[in-house]
């Protein structure tokens, strides 16, 4: 009975999740916003990306890369989000009509897959704090029960996620106190225990590059590869703010400030552990036990389990409900088994650390076309307005449903960015193609691209007769 | 119980549809207002904003 309730309640939020929010319904204001998508962006993954960035880069160029190299992504991405503001939609709405019903179920589904492997990061932090802590204690643990631990993470995770809504709801309430107060722990011991000018002076030695100039790019494009992942995401919150310009900049700052915060915090902590130890550590628990008192390594140890635990659970639970949305005879607890064979999959794999930087920039190659031609579609091919009905899918509203569902120029343009992205930078083997396009970065480029591409197809009559069939119809509200 | 939860899912479905054709009604009402927009100013001023971030990028570089 329980079973078939927690189902319902999933069915529920996954159907009425898309439901326009309309005026008087909306419920925040821009410091609400801004705390929850804080809260949102912020996982003990930052510590890995700032770690991987300090391997590339000194700390100055880290700061401005971090901070405002996530600042101009997504203050050129965001945009697309007063529409959701407007409209009270999610942007997955508005992209049917760039994709067309069946291509955005496969955007959708394709975006899960390359955007879950973050919690194959978390599982591995987890069991990597585990085993750290268990050194300490002088036990060694075996490989295998390194991957047993990563496992353990993604089935209490799953858990949790199983119980639904109610359960998500007390995790995140712990969770992101938890997130805080570890990041000002290890602040605090981080520029506490090692003088100041070693962080502030500290330079980077990356080898294998022949000019000086590529690790920075390549880490400016780790920042915008980071900070795209969240375009999916990026209009559950903004669909409930008052205001256009609120629902915006808590996008912007919001993700932009709280989340490249806790990748500097996690880029000193790693130059703090080379100072002192002569090697990168990205695990706040061995930082914390090196640095300071060990009791206060293992009171970290609860910070960091239920960190990951809870980021665990929040995903599994989030991605369950927008698989559901797609996948609407699928029970939500089939999904999530699915979800978490997927992961720990990778766990059993055990190198999604190791491919870290490949890994942003193969899931950049998708977010960065699917971003360029929703904000290529709304200012400058559809211009702001849309048909509601048709994008709904509505009884007799088919406008949207270009060839069997799928809109055959948007999706081509998804395929020509990654191709874009790929042809200038092999970001498996970390080879530059392209040098010239590369100091855009691949995201850049990518993204520039792609929007450039579709616009200029939307201006061949016949091409933009097949993108606005809207135009032979009646327009939509909104002007 | 299979046509139990057929009978829920499309009753969820057209619920669902019904709600959002009221909205898009609402919305297409003279009375609604929408929230307030963007403005020029804040445009220009975003705009300002990508070119210091764009810019700061770039000194970086040689830093």
């Amino acid at each position: 009975m329980q079973h078939t309730n927690v189902n319902q309640q999933i069915e529920k939020e996954s159907v009425f999740g898309i439901v326009p929010v309309l005026k008087d319904k909306k419920i925040y204001g821009f410091l609400d916003a801004v705390l929850i998508l804080s809260g949102y962006c912020i996982a003990t993954w930052s510590y890995t990306q700032g770690s991987y960035l300090a391997s590339l880069v000194g700390f100055r160029q880290l700061l401005i890369g971090a901070f405002l190299g996530a600042l101009l992504m997504l203050a050129i991405y965001q945009l697309p989000v007063i529409l959701s503001v407007r409209y009270g939609i999610d942007i997955w709405i508005w992209l049917r009509a760039v994709f067309g019903k069946n291509g955005t179920a496969v955007m959708s589904v394709i975006i899960i897959l390359i955007n879950y492997p973050w919690y194959a990061v978390c599982a591995d932090l987890f069991a990597s704090s585990m085993s750290n802590l268990a050194a300490l204690c002088g036990v060694q643990l075996s490989q295998p029960t390194i991957v047993l631990l990563r496992i353990l993470c993604v089935v209490i995770g799953t858990i949790i996620a199983w119980k639904g809504i109610g359960a998500i709801t007390h995790t995140t309430r712990i969770l992101v106190p938890l997130l805080l107060a570890l990041g000002v722990l290890v602040i605090i011991v981080g520029f506490t225990s090692v003088p100041f000018d070693v962080i502030w002076n500290y330079t980077a030695k990356p080898e294998g590059y022949d000019n000086s100039i590529i690790p920075y790019i390549i880490s400016i494009e780790a920042n915008f590869a980071f900070v795209i992942t969240l375009v999916g995401g990026m209009a559950e919150v903004p669909r409930l703010v008052r205001t256009e310009r609120a629902g915006y900049w808590a996008g912007v700052l919001g993700q932009g400030i709280a989340g490249s915060l806790f990748v500097v915090v996690g880029a000193v902590m790693a130059i703090a552990m080379q100072y002192v130890t002569g090697k990168m550590v990205d695990d706040p628990t061995v930082m914390l036990a090196t640095l300071s008192v060990p009791a206060l390594a293992f009171s970290s140890l609860l910070l960091v389990a239920f960190a990951n635990i809870g980021t665990q659970a929040v995903g599994s639970y989030i991605y369950g409900v927008m698989l559901k949305s797609t996948f609407k005879k699928t029970s939500y607890h089939i999904l999530i088994l699915i979800l978490a064979a997927y992961v720990i999959g990778l766990c059993i794999w055990g190198k999604i650390v190791e491919y870290f930087g490949s890994f942003l920039t193969i899931s950049a190659c998708i977010y960065a076309p699917l971003a360029a031609l929703l904000f290529t579609d709304f200012f400058f091919v559809r211009r702001q307005t849309l048909d509601l009905r048709s994008a709904f899918d509505l009884r007799g509203h088919t406008l949207y449903r270009f060839t069997g569902g799928f809109n055959l120029v948007g999706l081509g343009c998804v395929a020509a960015g990654i191709a874009i992205s790929l042809a200038i930078y092999d970001p498996v083997n970390c080879i530059v193609h392209c040098e010239p396009l590369f100091y855009l970065t691949p995201t850049g480029a990518s993204f520039i691209g792609t929007g450039l591409l579709y616009y200029l197809l939307s201006r061949i009559p016949f091409i933009r007769r097949y993108l606005l069939p809207e135009k032979a119809a009646v327009s939509q509200n909104g002007r | 119980m299979t046509d139990s939860k057929n009978e829920t899912r499309s009753r969820y479905a057209e619920e669902v549809d019904r709600e959002i054709e009221r909205c898009i009604d609402r919305m297409e009402s003279k009375d609604y207002t929408f929230p307030p927009r963007m403005t020029r100013k804040d445009y220009w001023f975003i705009g300002i904003f990508i070119v210091i971030c764009l810019a700061a990028i770039i000194v970086g570089a040689w830093l």
